[in-house]
């Protein structure tokens, strides 16, 4: 399946939107799709991941407007194979998708 | 007291400098004809799996050394495309699988060295355990750029190391 995969980025004070096409199953995590983005596409993209499985909430995002794991998050949950995927929002971004959780 | 310029401090400040300078001279650097870290981890794991997975053998183990150490000549051209300072995950990547191909050269070492086979480590060319020449530990050193294999005798306490019984 051919998903596209929008991502906001703040990188070194820009903001922007960056789209990127990838094909993978329906059943891959969103996770899984940045990762391959990262590995194939666009190595300067940032975010954060440690369990993978939904347990430590470290690669939380907002996907299509709604805060969610992204290791819990199936593409095929989503109903739509446009994907914009942006930092959770009340958080200031240290880089792409990573936020700082201090504060 | 006069702390500065102590040789202690001295030494500390130089080894900081260097290990900055080690890594982060990945960063600047542009390569031509580099591969992708990520192909180097896919070919790590293959090499691994063949080299030192549940079956192991003399010949195969041999095979993923060397396979190992064209892959870590394979990483001192690899490219990074993100060479800002801040959150780089791709330069944690690469920092990773330099660590992970020591790491997995010290294990296909011991996997190569240990003719016998003991627990999860199963070698179909010497498939019998082997107390006699084998009841010690394998240590691997990395001193420089190469490494040393030095075993160390097992202590044995109370309960003396047998094999199992069916
Ligand atoms: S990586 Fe831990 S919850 Fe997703």
């Amino acid at each position: 399946m051919r998903y596209r995969i929008s991502i906001r980025r703040h990188k070194d004070g820009a903001q922007y939107v960056q789209t990127y096409v990838i094909d993978a199953p329906p059943t891959t995590t969103v996770l899984d799709a940045l990762i391959t983005i990262r590995e194939d596409l666009d190595g300067s993209v940032a975010f954060r991941y440690a369990c993978r499985m939904g347990v430590c909430g470290a690669c939380a995002v907002k996907v299509n407007g709604r805060p969610v794991l992204a290791c819990a998050t199936k593409l095929m949950d989503l109903g739509t194979q446009d994907i914009f995927i942006e930092p959770i929002s009340d958080k200031n971004v240290i880089k792409d998708l990573v936020v700082d959780l201090q504060k | 007291m006069e702390r500065r310029g102590s040789a202690v401090e001295e030494y500390l400040k130089n080894i900081a400098e260097e290990e900055e300078r080690r890594i982060f001279y990945v960063l600047g650097r542009r390569e031509t004809g580099g591969i992708p870290a990520a192909q180097i981890k896919t070919a790590l794991q293959n090499a691994m799996m063949k080299g030192a997975g549940i079956f192991r053998e003399g010949a195969t183990a041999a095979e993923a050394l060397s396979e190992v150490v064209k892959l870590m000549g394979a990483l001192r051209q690899v490219n990074i495309n993100d060479a800002s300072r801040v959150y780089n995950m791709e330069l944690r990547e690469v920092i990773e699988l330099d660590g992970m191909l020591h790491a997995a050269y010290a294990v296909l070492l011991g996997a190569y060295f240990r003719t016998e086979s003991r627990g999860a480590h199963y070698r179909l060319d010497h498939p019998r355990r082997d107390d006699k020449n084998w009841l010690r530990h394998t240590l691997v050193y990395r001193i420089g750029e190469s490494y040393s294999v030095v075993y160390q005798p097992v202590r044995v306490e109370r309960w003396p190391p047998e094999a199992r019984q069916l």
